[in-house]
């Protein structure tokens, strides 16, 4: 038994995660809105830059209806 | 010969209501390592399961079997759950005759618990993951090492807690009746990817 591996394949991005699981794009767009959808705060991280600071925020569209 | 999915580990965990927190966080530990966790979940009973698990691990380039919940069944009757030590036994045979194709990797709650419960295994490291999410995020990131885009243990807790909100409106989601069903799996490793990237 190996204690540690070292990885050197690249992460997958999304999509093709999505295709090796045998997700259709109908299920994958269902599923990222589904986990991107409204939180508690208002606000989901939408991407990061390559350092990890934020790079786009998405708000939460009832904290956007409630500001109305 | 089959073909290895150089990506895709083999999860050999308890799949129970009981193990729900520790279940997501294999998944999304893994998901953020860029591995792809596969699951006999899905796989049906009868003549050709065993075929069918051989085959799963077969296609995996990794194996984690967690030994942490081998126990007496609650139900009558109540026999232990020997499905998950047969399936490492099945890995270890695997690696051991086509070493550059498979890895595994056992964890445990408990320190030295294993050296009593599994004594063949002795001389070799388990991951030790103490029953938390945390200890689970950090064993993985022990057993898999990236040079680079090696993700940190706060935004891997942060796509956990994304996971974990989300779990049974991904399981509706699926048409699931349980978070330990093949669709709901699938569904359950793909919000992952998504949430980290969050």
């Amino acid at each position: 038994m190996s204690t540690s591996v070292k990885l050197r394949t690249a992460v997958p991005s999304v999509s093709e995660f999505g295709k090796s699981l045998g997700l259709s794009e109908k299920r994958q767009k269902s599923l990222i809105s589904l986990v991107k959808r409204d939180s508690a705060a208002g606000q989901f991280v939408a991407s990061r830059k390559p350092d990890g600071r934020i790079a786009e925020t998405v708000r939460s569209e009832k904290v956007s209806r409630a500001k109305r | 010969m089959p073909s290895v999915s150089k990506n895709a580990v083999f999860l050999n965990i308890p799949y129970d209501s009981n193990f729900r927190s520790l279940y997501l966080a294999y998944i999304v530990g893994l998901t953020h390592l860029g591995l792809e966790p596969r699951a006999t979940l899905g796989i049906p009973g009868g003549s050709r399961r065993l075929d069918r698990i051989l085959e799963l691990i077969k296609s995996c380039r990794y194996s984690i079997h967690d030994l942490s919940r081998v126990e007496l069944d609650r139900a009558a009757p109540r026999v232990p759950r020997f499905n998950m030590p047969f399936e490492l036994g099945l890995a270890v045979t695997w690696s051991q005759l086509n070493p550059t194709r498979h890895t595994w990797f056992v964890c445990e709650a408990e320190n030295r618990r294993l050296l009593k419960s599994l004594s063949d295994l002795n001389g070799t490291d388990p991951n030790i993951h103490d029953g938390t999410v945390e200890g689970v995020m950090r064993e993985l990131g022990n057993a898999f090492v990236r040079d680079r885009a090696m993700p940190t243990m706060p935004r891997m807790m942060n796509a956990y807690r994304v996971v974990s909100r989300k779990a049974e409106e991904i399981q509706r989601d699926a048409g699931g009746q349980s978070l330990f069903e093949a669709r709901t799996f699938n569904g359950l490793c793909f919000a992952a990817r998504v949430a980290a990237d969050l």
